[in-house]
């Protein structure tokens, strides 16, 4: 796999997630976005993304949630799919669940500037 | 009260007893012994006066029958009447019946036994009767020329009678009438020598009225038996017609038996008596004498009663003296009772009055100090008992009213006073817990461990982190356990107990808001740095230099506002002990010039130069999180950049020996008072300077960094002052394989990218 293009950002703050979508379309990622869990699954039955970008604090299902539902359910076709926990929650229990659920990575949204994003997601690929 | 009443009694009449036995017991004795020698002394007198008695009437008697058969024998012998003579014969007889009162028939039988001439006192009978069959002629006629004294019988007037015969012998020799007895004189041959037998009848009631009348002492009087025991003759006639056979009285069987000893027995009459028997020479009777015993010993009843009358007079006295006496000793000792009573109803003011100038007087005076003294002592305890009362309230109140529970424990460690906030810790009421054991009840732990506090050593004991299981959650306790020295106090130890359970849980809530804070001020953070360095990048070229210099102070203020909540949060992970490290191999030389790099545009705005020097070139290797490490440097460098006037000097010196790497940031500025110097690693230290240094630094940032170096098992520090600059300086260990393989975490950082990123590892 030569790059991690497609990309899937699901953040429920507008200004967040315009912010992200904008560097990453600059950077010739082909972006889509989802603001909560059903738009998520949804979106998945037709984009199948080489990374998935997850914020956690959601209405409805949790990030959290979420990401257990992708890598328990084959259906969704993102067992082996890239996930990034991108979230403010910075606390041990949160940070731990996640790669316990299966996140490759996890950052904190403050202390990333949104340039920093491809470098995190080119540092996924082994 | 009733006790004392009772012994009082007992005293009196022992007194009494005493008295009387003293002054009677030796005149019972006396007069006992008196009265026994006497009653032997009367009896014998009575023995000797009675044999005299019997001789006397005996010889009566026989004087009588003497007389009588003296006479007939002289008759007898008369020449006229032994031959029948007439009218000699019945001249003789007729003066014979004249002659003698008694006399009141006289016969003569010839020898066939028919009457030949008869007299009585009115004169010759012409009537003759064969008195051959009878009983006189025969025993005159077949008793070898004895005389013969019949029985006595009565007459119609109740006059007693005897009949006396006498033979009329052949051979009329001269007569001794000193024998009485013809046979004595052995002229009697046979019945053939007998020419006839005079019969006498003669009435003896003067003979038995001499006899009977006799009289000895109080009822005694002598009676006469014949000898088979008949009765003869008795004073009572009534008992002379009843009783005939008198041989089963002692005094007549004594007779019987030829004795004549006087007797103490039972009388004919059934009485106790005193009896002689006496034998009557010319009839074979016997007179029998007797006195009762009472008139015996009538003598000594005068004495008797006189002795009572001085016994009487005695007890009389001795029951005198004895009240006296109980007057003289008991009524001060019912004084001292009273005064005792007194004193026991708590009456100390009594005082007992005796005069009498003895012992008892002593005993009253000592008594009445007693009392004095009681009192005083009452007086103190009372007071302070009233004092101990006010003091125990008020301690009661105290100990009620505090929050920190409070348990009083005696040796055994069961309690004996619990307040309700210490009961309330296990959920029961207070009065369910006195008496029980405690370490029964409370199931402290401490760190995991079963926990029970020392009670034998004095002392003040103090123990925090203490847990005590409520439900599936814990109490957090800190306990004080004062152990009391308790020979003179039944409480052994005394244990408070402060609850910080609730204070805990308002630390995990700041805790807790502190995160969730931190998130909600995350969030527009983001945005503002995302949009800067968006404007940063993308939109500079159409800025301004006033644009971009006034976008490079947001960027700051937004940078160092993520700062200060990221430091809020390590603070708070520090407190909940959440702070966590993952220990990677990293190489120090190279980071510590990346953070030099990264301060170099910040060190140039204040024309402040900034270098870093090594010992070692190439890699040196330690076992660190690298953020962490990195927070660490950016916080010494930051400071040291902040702190230290524009123009100044900020050095890194890297030295680094065999095992340890030693980091040291050193400025040139004005340094860090001495006073501050204790506090600048602390946690309190950070509020001072916060409020003192405003935007210039929180001060969190050095009590984080000496958490982190700690963890990583370094020194964090500050030189000594030494009037120019200052120098912090950390420490941590070289990388050892054979140490550190094991600490690396299978959480792979991946450098270069700021921020907390974790990647998952493929297995």
């Amino acid at each position: 796999m030569a790059g991690l293009k497609n990309v899937l950002l699901v953040e429920d703050d507008p200004m967040i997630l315009e912010m992200y979508r904008v560097i990453l379309v600059d950077r010739q990622y082909k972006v889509e976005t989802a603001t909560r869990s059903d738009e998520v699954f949804a979106k998945l039955e037709t984009f199948h993304p080489d990374c998935i970008l997850l914020d956690v604090m959601l209405p409805g299902m949790s990030g959290l949630e979420i990401l257990k539902e992708l890598r328990a359910n084959p259906k969704h076709g993102c067992q082996k799919t890239k996930i990034v926990i991108l979230s403010n929650l910075a606390q041990q229990s949160v940070t731990d669940s996640a790669i316990e659920n299966g996140a490759d990575g996890y950052v904190i949204k403050s202390d990333i500037l949104p340039k920093d994003l491809p470098t995190i997601i080119d540092s996924l690929v082994e | 009260m009733h006790h004392i009443k009772m012994v009082r009694l007992k005293i009196s009449s022992k007194v009494l007893l005493y008295f009387l036995v003293i002054s009677l017991l030796p005149l019972f004795v006396v007069t006992t012994l008196l009265v026994n020698s006497a009653k032997s002394q009367l009896l014998q007198a009575a023995k000797t006066k009675q044999q005299i008695i019997a001789n006397k009437t005996a010889e009566s008697v026989d004087n009588f029958l003497s007389d009588k058969i003296n006479l007939l024998v002289f008759q007898s012998r008369d020449y006229s009447i032994g031959r029948f003579i007439e009218p000699d014969s019945s001249h003789n007889l007729g003066v014979l019946i004249n002659q003698d009162a008694d006399l009141e028939k006289v016969s003569l039988l010839d020898p066939k036994g028919m009457e030949k001439i008869v007299f009585n006192k009115h004169g010759r009978v012409n009537t003759l009767t064969d008195l051959s069959e009878s009983d006189a002629y025969n025993a005159a006629m077949f008793l070898k020329g004895r005389e013969y004294v019949s029985s006595v019988s009565y007459n119609e007037a109740g006059d007693p009678l005897i009949t006396i015969a006498v033979p009329m012998l052949a051979n009329n020799l001269g007569q001794n009438l000193d024998n009485l007895s013809l046979a004595n004189l052995g002229q009697y041959k046979g019945p053939e020598d007998i020419k006839g037998i005079i019969l006498a009848n003669y009435n003896i009631s003067d003979l038995w009225q001499s006899v009977l009348s006799t009289k000895i002492g109080e009822g005694g009087y002598a009676y006469v038996v014949d000898g088979l025991g008949n009765l003869v003759a008795h004073p009572n006639k009534k008992f002379l017609n009843s009783h005939q056979k008198l041989s089963n009285v002692e005094a007549v069987k004594e007779f019987i038996n030829g004795r004549e000893e006087t007797l103490q027995t039972v009388s004919e009459v059934g009485l106790d008596v005193i009896s002689t028997p006496h034998k009557l020479d010319h009839s074979g009777w016997a007179v029998i004498v007797e006195e009762p015993v009472t008139s015996v010993y009538a003598g000594i009843n005068s004495f008797i009663k006189l002795s009572g009358i001085i016994i009487i007079s005695a007890a009389f006295l001795s029951i005198l003296t004895s009240l006296l006496f109980r007057n003289q000793l008991l009524v001060p000792i019912r004084k001292l009772t009273f005064g005792a009573k007194k004193l026991g109803s708590g009456d100390f003011d009594h005082k007992i009055n005796i005069t009498s100038n003895d012992e008892l007087k002593e005993l009253a005076d000592t008594f009445n100090n007693m009392g004095l003294n009681i009192k005083q002592l009452v007086t103190n305890l009372e007071y302070k008992n009233v004092h101990l009362n006010i003091e125990q309230i008020k301690l009661n109140n105290i100990i009620s009213s505090v929050s920190d529970g409070i348990i009083a424990l005696d040796a055994r460690g069961e309690i004996i006073s619990i307040n309700p906030p210490a009961a309330k810790l296990i959920g029961k009421p207070p009065n369910e817990l006195h008496g029980k054991i405690m370490s029964d009840l409370y199931p402290w732990e401490h760190e995991n461990k079963h926990f029970a506090p020392e009670l034998k050593i004095p002392g003040i004991y103090h123990y925090s982190d203490l847990t005590l299981p409520r439900g599936n959650d814990y109490l957090y306790l800190d306990i004080m356990v004062s152990v009391i020295d308790h020979t003179h106090s039944e409480v052994a130890a005394i244990i408070t107990i402060h609850d910080l359970t609730q204070a805990r849980e308002l630390d995990f809530m700041k805790l807790d808001f502190v995160a969730i804070a931190a998130h909600e001020l995350r969030t527009p953070l983001t945005v503002i740095q995302g949009y800067l360095s968006l404007l940063n990048t993308d939109g500079i070229k159409q800025l301004t230099i006033y644009n971009i210099e006034n976008l490079q102070k947001a960027i700051s203020g937004a940078t160092q506002l993520r700062n200060l909540i990221n430091k809020l949060l390590s603070i708070a992970r520090i407190e909940r002990g959440e702070m966590e490290i993952n220990i990677n191999k990293i190489d120090l030389n190279k980071l510590v010039k990346d953070i030099v790099g990264q301060h170099a545009t910040a060190a140039a705005q204040k024309e402040q130069r900034i270098m870093s020097h090594s010992n070692r070139e190439g890699h040196v290797y330690v076992p660190a999180d690298i953020s962490s490490i990195s927070e660490v440097l950016n916080n010494l460098i930051g400071n040291a950049l902040k702190f230290t006037d524009a123009g100044g000097d900020v050095k890194i010196n890297l030295t680094i020996s065999n095992d340890m790497a030693r980091v040291e940031v050193v400025d040139n500025g004005p340094g860090v008072p001495t006073e501050l110097r204790g506090r600048l690693f602390t946690k309190f230290y950070r509020a001072e300077r916060s409020l003192i240094a405003g935007s210039r630094g929180t001060g969190l940032g050095l009590y984080i960094s000496k958490t982190i170096i700690e963890l990583h098992n370094g020194k964090i520090g500050i030189e000594p002052f030494t009037g120019k600059g200052s120098t912090f300086y950390f420490t941590l260990p070289i990388y050892n394989p054979d140490k550190h393989a094991k600490l690396i975490s299978n959480k792979k950082e991946t450098g270069g990218i700021r921020g907390w990123f974790k990647k998952r590892t493929t297995s």
